[in-house]
């Protein structure tokens, strides 16, 4: 396929400039580096690990034939997410309606295990529980912007890349999407409470 | 929380949230990707011979269940795909345990123009 200094991984545009040349191990190596990323985006959006899977592969194939328009002073990382993004909604559309987030956080850890970050530690697991519902109430558009920025870290110009939208409406966007899942909680802690009361 | 939380008390939760997330694990990828990409410019994958290189952990017990899973995003019968571990024994990056190398050999044939 091509000559290589052995022992030296590539850098990101070197890569890219091989799989534009047709080099498929090349591009085999991108996808490696973004295989996780790009499952996680598709996870979010179709809530079956088959089906991000599936997307997630698609996706980095119809991204390979679209390489010639990738132009190298982007950034791949929102390049790609764009398309897993639009795969994976794609693919969406195909599936039976799903509900909620089909998340869930980590059961917290017994004395003698790691300890937590302390983020994760930082919030009761009630808490986790009633943002976990609540943002699968959300509208897909709202869920998406809120699971990019705070659970795959995406910058705000990533996060308009994977969503399509222009990078100044990131933060409008997503401050609606906060005020309406402020709008949820109340409501999730509220409809709990006499199912609790029952239950005793 | 009967009391609304503020949208800073809401984007710390999330960021809280999003670190004990758990997903399923992502799938390898890659090898489906550019197996098809492969078949797609006419060739197939015939058989794949790789070693994993590796300080730690102990990966002898989990080679059959690498050659299965490797073999199913392929595409090929478990018997194409050879699996073998070895040990650096100690030497360099891989033996300082700084990560680990796999090498492959992979047999590609021209499929018969249709």
């Amino acid at each position: 396929m091509t000559n290589r200094v052995e022992g030296r991984p590539l850098e990101e545009a070197e890569l890219i400039e091989l799989a534009k040349d047709g080099d498929v191990q090349a591009y085999g190596e991108l996808v490696t580096r973004y295989r996780e990323l790009a499952f996680r985006t598709a996870f979010l959006i179709t809530r079956s690990a088959a089906d991000a899977e599936d997307a997630a592969q698609d996706a980095f194939v119809k991204a390979y034939y679209a390489l010639e328009r990738f132009r190298a002073r982007d950034s791949f990382r929102p390049w790609i997410l764009r398309i897993v993004s639009n795969e994976a909604k794609n693919r969406l559309r195909s599936a039976r309606r799903r509900e909620g987030l089909a998340l869930r956080a980590a059961e917290d850890r017994r004395s003698g295990d790691a300890a937590p970050s302390p983020e994760a530690a930082a919030i009761e697991v009630e808490t986790k529980e009633a943002l976990l519902r609540a943002l699968g109430g959300l509208k897909e558009n709202d869920r998406l912007i809120i699971a990019y920025r705070y659970f795959l870290e995406l910058s705000e110009a990533e996060t308009a890349s994977a969503l399509g939208i222009r990078p100044g409406t990131v933060k409008s966007r997503l401050f609606r999407a906060l005020d309406r899942l402020r709008d949820r909680l109340p409501a999730e802690r509220d409809s709990r409470e006499p199912l609790e009361a029952t239950d005793e | 929380m009967s009391d609304r939380m503020t949208r800073a008390e809401v984007e710390r939760s999330l960021i809280a949230l999003g670190s004990s997330l758990e997903y399923p694990p992502a799938p390898p990828i890659a090898p489906a990707v550019t197996a098809r990409l492969l078949a797609e410019r006419g060739y197939g994958v015939e058989n794949v011979d790789a070693t994993v290189i590796a300080q730690a952990p102990a990966l002898a017990p989990h080679l059959d269940s690498i050659q299965e899973t490797l073999a199913r995003h392929l595409g090929l019968p478990k018997d194409s795909v050879s699996i073998k571990a070895k040990s650096p024994d100690g030497l360099g990056a891989v033996g300082r345990m700084e990560g680990i190398a796999a090498q492959a050999t992979v047999l590609l044939s021209r499929k018969d123009p249709t």
